[in-house]
């Protein structure tokens, strides 16, 4: 049987949530790494459309600029504690590509999710570390990852292309 | 992947169902290269249907894109190699429910962000912490044609009222919220004098938690269709208060005016 969440809910902008409705929600910050909200300041001039779209974010974000304070200091503290992984994965030398932190924060929730990060395991410490060396032994993933990483000012990409 | 023929576009659903997944260049087409890799990353209305636009990191700088529309032609000049990518959400969010963008930002900060989805979405593919909903409000843009931001300012800090005077000292996380919160006459007045026009834009981003099905009364599980869609089930019970408490445990209270606690 599927889980069911009990839930009291206010009034929101739009009233109640309809009963038979399907919601996309963002209630706290996921996983207590992410920021609520991420401000784009100034607005991004964009074609209208009604309800919802399917659209690539990081095309979005390269047109727009996320300059806030409080992103650029959120940014620093997810570089701090992305920079041992990208050590880990890839070699001592590595790095984030400048600009590059939210699109590899993203890939590697997508790898640790696909390695089965906090489904079949408790999500504690030892389970992430376990995950992150399986990570390490997945081509498929690091593929993913090394187009957003740089060894000794090259891509880490364009090394494994070499290497390979 | 389509293959219709050359003079028809792409309809609604046939576009959305090939956005947001990763695609390799097989022939060279517009500034594409073979081996370039890239997405679809928007649609654009014409009388005959959609085109796409197609987006890739161009290979001198990564950190810029090149860019071009496609039909279904140029749609076989590309191969899929990537469909479990989580996708990314625009959600337009209408004016008749928060009249200014600052109006949902306080309420994402109080409540979180929830929104209706159409009953035939498929959540399979948003992924908690990775899928993005973009949010968009008619009135996210200001424009000035007449005069300047300083020159607004300086005529407001000249009109002696304590409403104006407040809404001047609030903090605001989208600037041009403040000047629709203004009281009203001075609002208009004021949106006339300087020329000012709104448009729409995306003005911010939060990272999807969960896809959710509210459940009827007389359901006592969550239907095994939308199970199977990634959706989570929720028994709700209305409340007055602004908050949301999942299992005895409140995301988050409105302290005093409605800001964060």
């Amino acid at each position: 049987m599927s889980e069911i969440i009990k839930r009291q809910v206010g009034p929101r902008g739009c009233g109640y949530p309809i009963e038979g409705g399907f919601y996309i929600e963002a209630i706290g910050a996921v996983g207590g790494m992410l920021p609520r909200f991420v401000s784009i300041d100034p607005a991004l001039p964009w074609h209208f459309s009604r309800g919802v779209t399917i659209v690539d974010g990081d095309f979005i974000l390269e047109q727009g600029q996320i300059k806030t304070e409080s992103e650029a200091a959120f940014n620093w503290e997810r570089r701090q504690a992305l920079t041992p992984l990208v050590k880990l994965l890839f070699s001592e030398h590595a790095q984030i590509i400048q600009d590059h932190i939210e699109q590899f924060h993203r890939e590697l929730i997508v790898a640790l999710d696909e390695h089965g990060f906090a489904k079949e395991d408790d999500g504690g410490a030892e389970a992430f570390q376990k995950t992150i060396e399986r990570i390490k032994q997945s081509e498929k993933s690091l593929r993913r990852l090394a187009p957003h990483v740089q060894v000794g000012g090259k891509n880490a990409a364009q090394q494994r292309v070499r290497a390979a | 992947m389509s293959k219709k023929g050359t003079g028809k576009l792409f309809s609604l659903r046939e576009a959305e169902n090939l956005m947001g997944r990763r695609y390799h260049v097989l022939r060279r087409f517009g500034p594409m290269l073979p081996q370039d890799e890239g997405k679809i990353v928007n649609l654009k209305h014409t009388p005959s249907g959609y085109l796409l636009l197609f987006a890739a990191r161009q290979r001198s700088d990564a950190s810029r894109y090149k860019s071009t529309s496609i039909s279904p032609r140029e749609m076989l000049c590309l191969r899929e190699i990537e469909v479990a990518e989580p996708v990314d959400l625009l959600i337009s969010c209408g004016e008749e429910f928060w009249h200014t963008p600052e109006d949902l930002i306080r309420e994402i900060n109080v409540m979180g962000f929830s929104h209706r989805l159409p009953s035939n979405f498929d959540a399979r593919r948003v992924r908690r912490g990775a899928s993005r909903v973009f949010l968009g409000h008619q009135k996210a843009i200001m424009q000035i044609g007449k005069g300047t931001i300083e020159g607004l300012l300086a005529y407001l800090q000249g009109v002696k009222d304590p409403l104006v005077t407040r809404v001047l000292q609030r903090p605001f996380i989208h600037p041009p919220s403040r000047f629709l919160e203004l009281p009203s006459p001075l609002r208009e007045r004021v949106l006339r004098k300087f020329h000012i026009s709104f448009e729409y834009g995306i003005f911010g981003y939060v990272y999807a938690s969960a896809a959710t099905y509210y459940l009827k009364a007389n359901q006592s599980e969550l239907p095994a269709q939308a199970a199977q869609r990634g959706y989570i089930g929720v028994r709700a019970k209305r409340i007055k208060e602004k908050a949301v408490i999942d299992d005895g445990e409140i995301i988050r209270k409105p302290g005093k005016d409605g800001e964060v606690a």
